[in-house]
C-alpha cells in the first residue's frame, strides 16, 4: 500500500493562498501527473508531499497513515529536482550511494544497488566522473538513479525535463515511462507541458490558481474537458474559441455567431456561451456547420500544416490540415467542423452538455 | 591564413590596450611595495644607521647572524605563530559558527549582518585603546562588573600580567575580527545550492551528516581564502599588541621587534634584515598553505 490521498490540503504563505482545498486520492502504482501555468501551485503541491513545504490546513495520507507531521526523511519517498540536486563535490557513484551510505547499509549491498542503477540508466561508464563533467541528460540521469537505488514506493518528480533541450526531453520522457513501466512506484510529476503530462500520466490532475481545475485520463482531459481553462491547456495548438449565444428554440438550442445561426439538439442553458473547437477537429471547406473565413497564413510543418483563419468581426482561429492545402493568403474560404466534436461553455466557462448527455 | 593573421593583430593589440590599462596601477605597486622592499633587501646587507643613511658599507650577512642571535628575536617569532594560530583557529570556529547561524532562516537576519560588522569597521587603534580602557585595572568596566558579581575582589592588570596579556591580546583581536571571517564564510554559504539540502533531507541524511558530508567540502574553498586572508594580516600583525602592551616581551611580535630595532635602535641593517625575514616568513607560510590547499582540492576534486 503506498497510495496518496489529500483531504482538503490547504496551503498559506502569510496572507496568500497558494493551493486552496486540494482533495486527491492517487491509487497505488498510478502515475499522477500535475499540470498547470507558473504560479499555479503544482510544484507547491508536491513538495507538500514530500514534506518540504509545511501543510497549512486539511491532510495528507501516505499509504494510509497521517504524514502532516512527519519529516521527509520518514515519508519513505524518493524526489528528483528540476536542478538535480547532485552534490557537486561527489562523483556519480558516491551520489548514488550516499543515502544508502547514510542508512548504514553493507558497503557489497550499496555497490550492488549503485551498479544495477547505473547499468539501469545506461551511466555505468560515468560513475568516476563529478556532475560539473556530465552533460544535462547525464546529470537528470544520475538524479533519477540516486532516487532508483533508494528503492522507494513512492517518486516524485519536480519538472525534470524542463532544463533539458527538446531532443532530450523526449529521451528522457520514454527513459521515464520506461522506468515506471519496470519499477511500478507510485509516481507524481510535475510539469508545465501539457504533451509531457498527456504522453506520460495514468491521470493528470490540472491545476489553477491553487484549485484543481480537473482530474482525469489525458483522454478524459482531451475529449471532454470540464472547463474553458481546461480546454485550452490541453491540447497544442491550442483550442479555438469562438463567443457566441445560445437560444431556446421548441426542441432545440440554437447557436448564434457572428457569421450564422446553427441549430443544436436541446441545451437546459441559454445565454452567452463560447464555442470551442480543436485546430484539428477544423474541416476546411466542409462540416456540419460552417463559417466564411478569410486565409491569413499557412505554415507547413511537413506532414500536416496550420492554417490561420479570420472569421467573422476579425477573430482569428487555427485550422490543422492533413499535407500542405492548395490555399494562399489572403483567399477567401469556408471553414466547417461537426457538432460532436464541438464544445460549449457557458458564461462561467463551466462546459455545456446537451439534455440527457 | 588572412583571418589568422588578422586574429593575431587583434590579439597582439588587445595585449597593448591591456598593459596600457595596467600601467598606472603597476607603476604605483612598484613605487610603494617593489622599490621600498627591494631596498630593505639590500639595507638588510648593510651597516647603515637611521641617522645618517646615505653612509655605509656591505657587510654580507652579518646582519643575519645578529639576528639570528638574537633570543628576543626568536621570542618575537614564537609569539607572533603562538597569536597566528590561536587566534585565527578561534575567529574561524566562531566565524563559521555565526556565518551558520547568520544563514539560517530568522527574522532580523539582515540587520544582525550589519551590526557584526560594526567591530570589524573600527580602526584597529580605536579598538585598542578602547579596550585598554575597559580593561582598565582600576577604572575598567570589565573588573567593575567581576567586582559586583563577586568573582574578584580586586583589580585584575590584565594588560600587565604576563600571563594574562597574550590571552588577552588574543581575545581582542577575535572581536575585531571574527566578523571578517563571518561575512566571507556567509558569502561562501550563501552559494552554496539550496537543493541539494532538500535531497538529502529526502534521503534521510541527518542534519549533522548534511554539515559534515555537504556544507564543510563545499564550503571549504571559502573558509580556506578567508584562512589566507587572515594569516597574512595576523604574522605581520602590529597595532594591537603595541597599543595594549608597547614594552612587554611576552607579546613582542616580528613586526615590532623590526620597528624597534629600527627606530629605537636605529639600526637599519639588523632592522632591515628583521623586516626581510618576516617577508619571506609570511612568503613562505603563504607558499605551503596554497600549495597544501591546492593538493587538497584535488584530493577532494573540487
Amino acid at each position: 500500500m503506498s497510495g496518496i490521498d489529500l483531504i482538503n490540503v490547504v496551503k498559506r504563505f502569510g496572507a496568500l493562498t497558494v493551493i486552496d482545498g486540494v482533495d486527491l486520492a492517487i491509487a497505488e502504482g498510478e502515475f499522477v501527473v500535475f499540470v498547470g501555468p507558473s504560479g499555479c501551485g503544482k510544484s507547491t503541491l508536491l513538495r507538500m508531499i514530500a514534506g518540504l513545504e509545511e501543510i497549512s490546513d486539511g491532510e495528507l495520507r501516505i499509504a494510509g497513515s497521517r504524514m502532516n507531521e512527519t519529516p521527509p526523511a520518514k515519508r519513505n519517498i524518493a524526489m528528483v529536482f528540476q536542478s538535480y540536486a547532485l552534490y557537486p563535490h561527489m562523483n556519480v557513484e558516491r551520489n548514488l550511494g550516499f543515502a544508502l551510505e547514510t542508512a548504514r547499509l553493507p558497503a557489497a549491498e550499496i555497490r550492488e544497488r549503485v551498479t544495477k542503477a547505473a547499468k539501469f540508466l545506461k551511466i555505468d561508464h560515468l560513475l568516476d566522473r563529478r556532475p560539473a563533467q556530465l552533460s544535462g541528460g547525464q546529470q537528470q540521469r544520475v538524479a533519477i538513479g540516486r532516487a532508483l537505488v533508494r528503492q522507494q514506493k513512492l517518486f516524485l518528480f519536480d519538472e525534470p525535463l524542463s532544463n533539458l533541450d527538446a531532443d532530450l526531453r523526449m529521451e528522457m520522457r520514454v527513459e521515464i515511462a520506461r522506468i515506471h513501466r519496470e519499477v511500478k512506484a507510485t509516481t507524481v510529476y510535475v510539469t508545465h507541458d501539457q504533451m509531457e503530462a498527456m504522453t506520460l500520466a495514468d491521470r493528470i490532475v490540472v491545476l489553477k490558481d491553487g484549485r484543481i481545475a480537473q482530474v482525469g485520463t489525458p483522454m478524459e482531459l482531451y475529449e471532454r474537458p470540464a472547463n474553458r481553462f481546461v480546454a485550452g491547456f490541453i491540447g497544442s495548438p491550442r483550442m479555438n474559441f469562438l463567443p457566441g449565444m445560445l437560444v431556446r428554440e421548441g426542441e432545440e438550442s440554437v447557436l448564434s455567431l457572428a457569421g450564422g445561426r446553427h441549430r443544436l439538439s436541446a441545451h437546459d442553458y441559454a445565454g452567452d456561451v463560447s464555442l470551442g473547437i480543436r485546430p484539428e477537429d477544423l474541416i476546411l471547406g466542409g462540416g456540419e456547420a460552417t463559417l466564411e473565413a478569410e486565409v491569413l497564413l499557412v505554415e507547413p510543418l511537413g506532414g500536416e500544416s496550420l492554417v490561420h483563419l479570420n472569421v467573422g468581426d476579425g477573430r482569428s482561429i487555427v485550422a490543422k490540415a492533413q499535407g500542405r492545402p492548395e490555399i494562399r493568403p489572403g483567399a477567401t474560404t469556408v471553414v466547417g467542423w461537426n457538432h460532436a466534436r464541438a464544445h460549449l461553455f457557458d458564461k462561467d466557462e463551466r462546459a455545456l452538455n446537451p439534455r440527457g448527455a | 591564413m588572412a583571418t589568422g593573421a588578422i586574429r593575431i593583430g587583434l590579439n597582439a593589440k588587445r595585449a597593448r590596450t591591456a598593459w596600457l590599462f595596467l600601467a598606472p596601477s603597476l607603476l604605483v605597486l612598484f613605487a610603494v611595495a617593489l622599490w621600498p622592499l627591494g631596498r630593505t633587501f639590500l639595507f638588510s646587507f648593510t651597516d647603515a644607521f637611521l641617522t645618517e643613511p646615505d653612509i655605509y658599507a656591505y657587510i654580507g650577512l652579518e646582519n643575519y647572524f645578529t639576528l639570528f642571535e638574537d633570543p628576543l628575536w626568536w621570542q618575537s617569532v614564537r609569539n607572533t605563530l603562538y597569536f597566528t594560530v590561536v587566534s585565527v583557529s578561534i575567529e574561524t570556529a566562531l566565524g563559521l559558527a555565526i556565518a551558520l547561524l547568520l544563514n539560517a532562516h530568522m527574522s532580523g537576519r539582515g540587520f544582525m549582518r550589519a551590526v557584526i560588522l560594526i567591530p570589524w569597521s573600527i580602526p584597529v587603534v580605536v579598538s585598542a585603546r578602547m579596550w585598554q580602557w575597559m580593561l582598565h585595572d582600576q577604572f575598567g568596566i570589565l573588573n567593575h562588573v567581576l567586582k559586583l558579581m563577586g568573582v574578584i575582589d580586586h583589580g585584575i592588570a590584565w594588560t600587565a600580567n604576563p600571563d594574562l596579556v597574550m590571552p588577552v591580546i588574543i581575545a581582542v583581536d577575535v572581536w575585531i575580527t571574527t566578523p571578517f571571517m563571518v561575512l566571507l564564510i556567509l558569502a561562501g554559504l550563501q552559494m552554496l545550492p539550496k537543493s541539494i539540502y532538500e535531497a538529502a533531507s529526502i534521503d534521510g541524511v541527518s542534519e549533522w551528516r548534511q554539515f559534515t558530508a555537504l556544507t564543510l567540502p563545499l564550503l571549504a574553498p571559502s573558509i580556506a581564502v578567508a584562512v589566507l586572508f587572515r594569516l597574512l594580516d595576523a604574522l605581520r600583525m602590529f597595532d594591537l599588541s603595541f597599543v595594549l602592551s608597547s614594552n612587554s616581551d611576552d607579546t613582542k611580535t616580528v613586526s615590532i621587534y623590526a620597528r624597534e630595532v629600527l627606530v629605537n635602535f636605529q639600526d637599519m641593517g639588523v632592522g632591515s634584515a628583521a623586516s626581510a625575514a618576516i617577508f619571506l616568513m609570511i612568503a613562505v607560510v603563504t607558499a605551503i598553505y596554497v600549495t597544501v590547499f591546492r593538493l587538497n582540492r584535488k584530493l577532494l576534486g573540487v
